[in-house]
């Protein structure tokens, strides 16, 4: 501490002020002296004192009256009381006042000088940690409202981003205020519910970061009616873009499909999944064949669900490594085999098992691994599916659209897709978009092909290949009054396209096609469209076809 | 020899696509007799994919190997039924 200490001495006595200052000057700290406590006061401005040595008796009064004004204005600054008197009844009052210590009279300078700076460097230390101390607590005010604030703003997300389900039980105890979980579970315009269940390495705010993109994908995807193994393609090329190579997303996702009355579930290195019948009791486990999402590239990720009929589940119990992992009873470490058993117990229970399982912990008062446990209830969930059946929303308005092809224009791979897309755009279900995709692409291909480029069908019997020869050639001989309509017309009411194809050819003879065997490569469109369509009609007359398809 | 080789369908499987397909199941054909076709992202198909899978399915069976179909769905799963393809393909 070589910092020059300022110290005010307090003393009416000349020679014992002479001989007290010059002692603490030898030492190198500055003195500002006084003899009255009046003088005392009028120090009180300078905030550089940093000791108070006081004189009790003064001709002015006693100093034991500055004592509460100066713990106020210097609240760091020890006080000494210089006194040659014994009452203790007296020093007793003034500890308790605040005063640190007492220097006997008669005085030793020596011994007064290093015990003054010995508690000037000490009130330097306190001074440093009290610092040190408010600095900590302005530091971890920030962070909690940091904290509150970012938590606020994800939970706000997360929960925009998911609905509950009747069903789907599900219980989590975090580790930290950010969980590292994510259970989530949306229904597929199809009517499907999709669940997932994901882990993202590590705990806390940064393990919690990485889910979002996630769940953002998992919400998008469903809502367009992805199937489940296209949504874990796209969960990891998400994962991939986003997050840090180092970070990886174990999941569970569980598909229930009522049409099929079949439950799908695809496991990527998370604990085994508990199946049970009606009767809670265990039937089966399905382990993790796949790796958690973020290792693989996605094209090397098998999407090869593991399906079961639905009659025969009565519950499906699955959860995240925190609450089986690191488990203890009765001083013998917890295999995951009986870790298994023991949820298995009451799987519909998961309140009451989380808190049990953390109970296990092998050190119970150090920080867990996050835990979720989630149960389906099959009775449930089938009974709220099928009660609930998906909204279909239809455009509203008519409209219609007519295109004109001609020559190469004709060529055009991407018209039908962007056609549909114009459609989709309009709100018509995804499936509904693939057999209108379906019909005009076939339509459009038979006019093209057999209208105008004049391939007859049967060139397919003998080789595919060769019938792409041909066509090729065919090709090259188009010319531009060649023309092909494609028109669509929606009505409201009816709720029905009519999509009408006609070419600037000979057109084509719809009955021609007959249905062929199985391992033919051709002759089946007319039979697809047939069956896609509520109504087909060709009109030799216009040479076009209609098809109409119903909503 | 690859046990099997799993090939990504694109969202449309049709026409367009037989330039692709080919080359990928002539390609995983000289690996491996068992092809996979993942059908998860498939959403568009027409009738000349029909085609493509049977000639891939002949290939197959001159080599005795087999063909499966896995997660397909929906319109697309409906026109595969159509074309009675599980006598061709195996499904999971």
């Amino acid at each position: 501490m070589n910092k020059i200490s300022k110290v005010l001495l307090l003393e009416d006595n000349a020679s014992t002020r002479l001989i007290v200052s010059k002692a603490l000057q030898n030492k190198g700290i500055e003195v500002v002296l006084a003899s009255t406590l009046e003088e005392v006061r009028q120090c009180f401005a300078d905030d550089s004192i940093k000791l108070f040595l006081l004189d009790v008796h003064l001709p002015d009064g006693i100093s034991d009256e500055l004592i509460p004004q100066i713990r106020q204005l210097y609240p760091m600054a020890p006080i000494l009381m210089i006194t040659a008197e014994y009452d203790s009844a007296h020093m007793a009052r003034l500890f308790d006042a605040g005063v640190k210590d007492f220097i006997q009279k008669p005085i030793l300078p020596l011994l007064l000088s290093n015990k003054v700076q010995s508690f000037l460097d000490w009130s330097e230390v306190e001074l440093a940690l009290f610092r040190a101390n408010e600095n900590y607590l302005s530091i971890m005010q920030e962070k909690e409202q940091e904290e509150a604030l970012a938590f606020f703003v994800y939970d706000h997300i997360l929960h925009t981003h998911s609905h509950s389900i009747e069903g789907v039980n599900v219980a989590t105890l975090s580790s930290g205020r950010f969980c590292g979980d994510i259970l989530i579970s949306a229904q597929s315009p199809n009517g499907n519910l999709i669940i997932m269940l994901g882990d993202a390495t590590g705990h806390g705010m940064a393990a919690a970061i990485t889910i979002y993109p996630m769940v953002v994908t998992f919400n998008a995807m469903v809502a367009k009616g992805l199937s489940p193994g296209a949504i874990l393609r796209e969960l990891s090329d998400k994962h991939s873009q986003t997050v840090p190579s180092n970070r990886f997303f174990a999941c569970i996702l569980i598909e229930i499909c009522l049409s099929k009355n079949t439950i799908s579930i695809w496991n990527g290195g998370m604990p085994n999944v508990l199946i049970f019948d009606n009767n809670k009791q265990l039937i089966d486990k399905v382990p993790a064949k796949n790796m958690a999402i973020g290792i693989l590239p996605t094209n090397d990720i098998s999407t090869k669900f593991d399906t079961y009929p639905i009659e025969n589940i009565g519950f499906i119990s699955f959860f995240s490594d925190g609450l089986i992992e690191n488990k203890c009873n009765n001083n013998k470490t917890l295999c995951f085999e009986d870790a298994y058993a023991l949820i298995a117990e009451c799987p519909t229970e998961t309140e009451y098992t989380i808190t049990r399982m953390r109970a296990m912990d092998v050190s119970p008062m150090s920080n867990h691994d996050d835990m979720t446990l989630c149960c389906l209830d099959l009775g449930i969930l089938r009974n709220e599916l099928s009660s609930s059946p998906v909204e279909k929303p239809f455009p509203k308005g008519n409209f219609a659209f007519n295109f004109e092809l001609f020559g190469d224009a004709l060529l055009n791979d991407s018209f039908t897709l962007k056609m549909i897309e114009l459609l989709e755009s309009y709100g018509f279900s995804p499936s509904f978009c693939q057999r209108v995709f379906t019909v005009s692409t076939e339509l459009i291909v038979n006019s093209v092909d057999h209208g105008i480029l004049n391939i007859q069908s049967n060139l397919k019997k003998t080789d595919f290949i060769s019938y792409l020869d041909d066509r090729n050639a065919a090709i090259k001989k188009l010319n531009d009054s060649q023309r092909i309509t494609v028109a669509l017309s929606w009505n409201q009411f009816e709720k029905s396209l009519l999509l009408t194809v006609s070419d600037s050819g000979n057109g084509y003879q719809i009955k021609t096609e007959t249905i062929q065997p199985d391992t033919q490569a051709h002759g089946r469109g007319l039979s697809i469209v047939n069956t896609l369509c509520n109504s087909l009609v060709y009109d030799q007359n216009t040479n076009t076809t209609l098809a109409t398809l119903r909503y | 020899m690859s046990e099997f080789i799993v090939i990504n369908m694109p969202e449309r499987f049709d026409f367009s696509t037989h330039g692709w397909f080919t080359k990928a199941y002539e390609e995983a054909l000289t690996k491996t007799k068992k092809i996979v076709l993942d059908f998860s992202r498939v959403a568009y198909v027409d009738s000349s994919a029909l085609g493509m899978m049977v000639l891939l399915h002949r290939q197959i069976s001159a080599t005795s190997g087999q063909g499966t179909i896995r997660n397909v769905n929906g319109t697309a799963k409906d026109i595969l039924d159509m074309a009675n393809f599980e006598k061709l393909f195996s499904y999971e």
